[in-house]
């Protein structure tokens, strides 16, 4: 018998994730929200999970730079305008 | 619902389609098998009886993936060791001066083709392990992996941690429950392998995140201190996280050095437990030694009373024909008697006939009395009753001669100490055959000075213990320095000179940081439960007993066994142990992040017949490729595995060809 139980881990893990930042959106700075607005929490987590067995650190940790850096830009930019 | 080749590439499992195996353990030459299975039939089954080769297939993958397999006790085994024996390359293969072993194991993932190929050879004549090189090559499709990419690429398909789950021993499973019971490293590694398994390990993303941060606080810092007002903040901050670099670095050192010291402790550890169990060995050697003597001191001792008497009585060996003879001669005697009785009635009834009067009593006879007389001569005399006197007296002369040689209490002595011989001999043969059998278990085994170890491990407990608490000193005061840092600098990025930019990146890290962190904690213990509800939902499928409720799982992954009112039952059967273990694969494997394939070498002898069904049933369950390993006691080949409604997708046989050569043979599906 088959299951169709793969990928059920990481819609649990991510469905964790955004009920945590729901949970603390009041602690949140205004200016962090309008990143998060921009599911950059999602793509962060995308990355987390698609190199969860990557030992490259510095490989991992250019791959988030790259998701938050592009955000905020955005964030930044709109603000500017 | 889809078939696992339809779904999106990313989705798609790792799956074994074949394995070739040259020159490992007993597969001398070349043998490959194919391992292709499908969604309607995942499982494939390899029969074998012990001792064949079965666990050395599962070795042969362990080797081709990583490059090391240890052995039931964890020892890692060499591809050469000319000294014990024990080695991964064919004994044959060596005395065909044959150097060259390799696995080669074809698999897909995530929709691409993988080849790995591991191979070890030495030039020439080779001496020890170290004249071996091993080359491990890795395909995708046709693109051949540069050799440093090889290792990372494979953990990241089945890391070797987690492994553990999906190519297990079922022997190993047994001892799972006694390792999350003891707090050390290795039920640590467990835990940790579990909540690789489950995805746990990817929302630890959080330590990379403040990393970035403090990069980009660094750089924001370097703006601000160029104003001057805010020289001092800054200068506190960058002390602080000065601070914080040494005492992390310092940590580092002693956690690394702690480390260390935990494998030195474990090896002292495992070293005076080896003492110890050679200690017990020596001393049950010494036992047996003692019996063999004992048992030699009985066969001399009784050896030498049966010579004394023999000396003596040296016709004794042939006391039973004698004893015959006498026999016979009595019956001779007795029946020499029966005729002179036979003939003094004779003589009797003539004299009563001619006197016509009795010559027992005296009465007068008639004629009646005289007829019936001579008709009892007649049948008498008819009986051919014949007077030898000569030959009974011959027989009783006979008779006083053999009775010299009579000596039942010899006799008896003697069979009583020739049963004594025989039992001290099987005796000795136990006792040698238990010698041997511990000579084989402590031949290899380290020796050394008992106390010496001892001291050594005492020594070692008590540094890790010193580190223990250093690092917990460093802890303390690096999580006061982190606070007063992170204070200060939260000042700095909200101070309205500070570049929006990199203040907000500092902000959208920290933050996404501390998210990332509390959900981990959350859904460590969502999927913790999700294990144990899994686990116990498969228990329920596998038991046979109505008592059982299903599983609790603690927060070690340790499961205990629940009776119908939910309580946890103390202590479990080595059968009912295994259906545990299997369990908590199954729920390992459903809440996994990733399928892949699982092959057992497990040992199903040990469960009842109803047991036995519901887990052959359950088997398919288990992966998208299931490969089982079973003897003829566990599954026998002819039996039918569809009347099960299982569908197996291959079945092979490992048959013995010599006594160190085996195949694998593909048998009919």
């Amino acid at each position: 018998m088959v299951t169709d139980d793969s990928g059920k881990a990481r819609s649990q893990a991510e469905a964790t994730l955004r009920q945590t930042a729901d949970e603390h959106a009041a602690k949140i700075d205004p200016a962090v929200k309008k990143v998060l607005d921009l599911k950059a929490l999602e793509e962060v987590f995308a990355v987390a999970w698609a190199r969860q067995f990557d030992r490259d650190r510095a490989a991992v940790q250019r791959d988030l730079r790259d998701v938050v850096q592009k955000a905020v830009a955005e964030v930044v930019e709109a603000d500017a305008d | 619902m889809l078939s696992r080749r339809q779904w999106p590439k990313w989705l798609r499992p790792m799956l074994i389609s074949s394995l070739e195996i040259r020159n490992l353990r007993c597969f001398y030459g070349s043998h490959r098998i194919d391992l292709t299975t499908t969604d309607t039939a995942s499982l494939i089954v390899i029969h074998g009886e012990n001792m064949r080769g079965k666990t050395s297939i599962m070795q042969a993958i362990r080797w081709g993936l990583y490059g090391e397999v240890a052995d039931r006790h964890g020892t890692d085994i060499p591809v050469f060791d000319p000294k014990s024996r024990e080695q991964l390359l064919s004994h044959d293969a060596v005395s065909d001066g044959d150097f060259c072993m390799f696995v080669e194991i074809n698999f897909t993932h995530e929709g691409e083709d993988y080849q790995v190929r591991r191979e070890a050879r030495a030039d020439g004549q080779a001496e020890s392990n170290e004249d071996f090189s091993i080359v491990p090559t890795l395909k995708r499709g046709q693109h051949v992996l540069s050799e440093a990419t090889i290792g990372p690429t494979i953990e990241a398909i089945l890391s070797r941690e987690v492994s553990r789950f999906f190519l297990f021993d079922g022997e190993m499973l047994q001892d799972y429950e006694q390792l999350l019971k003891n707090p050390d490293e290795e039920a640590l590694t467990v835990k940790t392998s579990i909540e690789k398994i489950l995805g746990v390990p990817a929302l630890g993303v959080f330590e990379d995140l403040d990393e970035l941060a403090a990069v980009d606080e660094k750089r924001l810092n370097t703006t601000l201190k160029k104003r001057a007002k805010y020289g001092d903040l800054v200068d506190a901050a960058n002390q602080l996280q000065n601070e914080i670099k040494g005492l992390r670095r310092d940590r580092a050192e002693l956690n690394y050095e702690l480390k260390e010291r935990r494998d030195k402790l474990a090896e002292a550890e495992k070293a005076v437990s080896v003492m110890r169990d050679n200690e017990k060995l020596l001393l049950q050697k010494n036992e047996l030694d003692q019996k063999v003597q004992e048992a030699e001191t009985s066969i001399d001792e009784h050896e030498s009373a049966v010579r004394e008497v023999l000396r003596e009585k040296w016709w004794l060996p042939a006391s039973r024909a004698m004893e015959q003879r006498l026999a016979a001669i009595r019956d001779e005697i007795e029946s020499g008697m029966e005729q002179i009785e036979a003939n003094s009635r004779l003589r009797g009834l003539k004299e009563s006939i001619a006197g016509k009067q009795c010559t027992q009593c005296d009465t007068t006879l008639d004629h009646h009395d005289v007829d019936r007389l001579r008709q009892k001569l007649t049948k008498l005399k008819l009986e051919n009753y014949v007077f030898e006197p000569m030959s009974v007296l011959d027989a009783y002369r006979r008779q006083r001669l053999y009775e010299k040689f009579q000596a039942t209490d010899a006799v008896a002595e003697v069979a009583l100490r020739q049963h004594e011989i025989d039992r001290a001999r099987i005796a000795r043969g136990d006792a040698e055959s238990k010698i041997k059998q511990l000579e084989a278990q402590m031949a290899g085994r380290a020796r050394g000075d008992m106390k010496a170890k001892i001291e050594r491990w005492q020594r070692l407990t008590s540094q890790v213990d010193g580190l223990e608490k250093q690092i917990g000193g460093l802890d303390t005061k690096l999580a006061e320095k982190t606070s007063d840092h992170e204070a200060k600098q939260r000042q700095l990025t909200g101070l309205p000179d500070a570049d929006p930019k990199l203040s907000l990146q500092v902000k959208t890290y920290r933050a996404f940081s501390d998210i990332f962190n509390k959900a981990m904690e959350t859904y460590r213990e969502q999927a913790r439960v999700a294990v144990g509800h899994d686990a116990s939902d498969i228990f329920r499928q596998l038991t046979t007993e109505a008592a059982y409720a299903g599983l609790q799982i603690n927060d070690a992954y340790g499961l205990a066994l629940l009776d119908g009112k939910g309580q946890p039952i103390p202590g479990r059967s080595s059968g009912a142990e295994q259906i545990v273990a299997l369990s908590l694969i199954g729920g390992l494997n459903k809440a996994a992040v990733r399928e892949g394939p699982v092959m057992m070498d497990t040992n199903f002898a040990r469960l009842d017949l109803d047991h036995r069904e519901n887990v052959l049933r359950f088997l398919p369950q288990l992966g998208p490729q299931v490969i089982v390993l079973v003897h003829s006691g566990e599954l026998p080949k002819d039996q039918e595995l569809s009347d099960l409604g299982i569908n197996v997708a291959r079945r092979y046989e490992v048959i013995r060809v010599s006594e160190t050569k085996s195949e694998i043979r593909e048998l009919a599906s």
